[in-house]
């Protein structure tokens, strides 16, 4: 009974240094900024065979990471630095993974003032997903129209954005009409239009095209 | 302290001679040596990514070798009955799981050091110089070991070894993912919710403390006063799991 009572003590001490040595580094680790562990794996699908098929799992905790990273970034000095590359990675190891590609096309473009980084990873994410999301190439056609200056490739993915299942497809239609005219080619705005409102089932669908047909056809 | 020698030398014995100690060394080799080819998949240079991946080589291999030794040498001799020819002679309990973590950590310390030796070669002859940051970054795999090894003796103590091996990695696992435990303790919305993870985060051990691969590979300032900090939670961390094990030893009926 009372080497018990000493074992247990003698824990509950040890316990308590634990904890006490744990808040302590806890607390020096907190002021210094942390390198990312996860730089150095290389940017490339050669890298797949090491996670010997827990490639999924792998980037789904690097996508964890990331999350945290942007979060911690975001509150500090803003230096996104490895989110370009964690990204990268995350849709290498795991090509179907829609929020990695939403990350990268909403926020890299802007907040790393690197749209060729967030134009690769969208066009890896056309090649996987874009008949599922539309979007993929609808966030490639602003990424196009927004930093390429470039209405006529905006409105082609706009299209293709129309043609997935599940997509305003009259909400991206009339929006690639117009691109198409800004780009000086109103006939493939109207024929898209044209296409939508015999596609369309709804009325009021029917009638908003038939509204921006006619605007586009007068302008 | 006599008794605890003696167990701690035959146990360091008996570990020298198991099989699975020298597979696991030669994969820790290979792949020390097969480090050099990644650097050509990186578009950083050569010795970092040697660096990177050596030492993360030691850090699983020494993970490998504390669970299949640390597991199998008391595990077995508590399955195989072969403990009471130890037990019924005047060895106290606590000698015997001191001699045994003694031992099982001598043995471990040797390979380390092999390993340690290999990698650091593989280093030099690449053109890297060795500096104190991949000594500490070692150092503390090593300590982080010694936990590990402490708490497959912990898990042998009162399961079989095939659950005690799944435990110790269960183990190493939630160490490595403790920070999240900590993360989610304070964006949880329930008080009580909160407690119990911050528990969890106490009771876990937290060891990412003791991986500073990443800094030494950047060869950013590791901060004052983590090496020795985090060698200590080791100590303290091992020590409980050795307490535990005594206690939990010492009520086994045998």
């Amino acid at each position: 009974m009372k080497k018990t009572i000493c074992l247990i003590t003698a824990a509950l001490i040890v316990f308590s240094a634990t904890v006490k040595t744990q808040n302590h580094l806890t607390k020096i680790n907190g002021s210094e900024p942390k390198p990312e562990s996860m730089a150095f794996l290389p940017g490339s699908e050669r890298v797949k065979p090491f996670f010997l098929g827990f490639h999924d799992t792998f980037a789904h905790y690097l996508w964890i990471r990331t999350v945290l990273y942007f979060g911690a970034q975001h509150q500090t000095d803003r230096d996104y630095a490895w989110l370009i590359q964690k990204l990268d990675i995350i849709t290498r190891l795991h090509p179907h993974f829609f929020p990695a590609y939403e990350f990268a096309g909403l926020l890299v473009p802007e907040v790393c003032n690197n749209p060729d980084a967030a134009r690769v990873i969208m066009e890896r994410g056309m090649i996987h997903l874009s008949q599922e999301r539309w979007q993929i190439p609808f966030y490639l056609g602003m990424l196009y129209f927004r930093y390429y200056d470039d209405p006529d490739r905006a409105a082609e993915y706009f299209t293709i954005a129309t043609q997935v299942p599940g997509a305003p497809s009259e909400k991206l239609g009339t929006l690639a009409a117009s691109f198409y005219q800004r780009s000086g080619r109103k006939e493939t705005g109207v024929a898209l239009l044209y296409f939508l409102y015999e596609t369309a089932d709804s009325p009021e669908v029917k009638r908003h095209i038939e509204e921006r047909l006619v605007t586009l056809l007068e302008e | 302290m006599k008794v605890l020698s003696i167990v701690a030398s035959n146990t360091f014995k008996e570990t020298i001679r198991n099989k699975v100690l020298y597979n696991i060394l030669l994969v820790a080799g290979v792949v020390l040596l097969l480090s050099i080819s990644f650097g050509d998949l990186s578009v950083f240079s050569r010795i970092q990514v040697m660096t990177d991946f050596g030492l993360a080589t030691m850090s699983l291999t020494g993970l490998l070798l504390a669970v299949f030794i640390g597991v199998g040498m008391l595990g077995v001799e508590i399955s195989t009955k072969t403990v009471y020819g130890v037990i019924t002679r005047p060895v106290g309990r606590a000698s015997f799981i001191l001699g045994k973590f003694t031992g099982l950590f001598l043995t471990l310390l040797l390979n380390f050091l092999l390993i340690a030796a290999v990698f650091m070669i593989a280093i030099q002859t690449m053109g890297g110089s060795i500096n104190a940051g991949i000594v500490s970054a070692v150092f503390l795999i090593l300590v982080e070991m010694a936990v590990i090894v402490s708490a497959a003796i912990f898990f042998s103590t009162f399961t079989t070894p095939t659950l005690a091996a799944i435990f110790t990695l269960a183990f190493y696992a939630a160490g490595h993912l403790n920070n999240l435990v900590s993360l989610s303790a304070q964006q949880s919305m329930g008080a009580f919710h909160s407690f119990v993870l911050r528990m969890v985060h106490y009771i876990l051990p937290n060891l990412d403390h003791f991986n500073i691969r990443t800094m030494v590979v950047y060869g950013m300032p590791v901060p004052e006063g983590h090496i020795f900090f985090t060698f200590l939670y080791g100590v303290f961390y091992t020590a409980l799991l050795l307490i535990l094990s005594v206690w939990l030893f010492g009520r086994k009926d045998l």
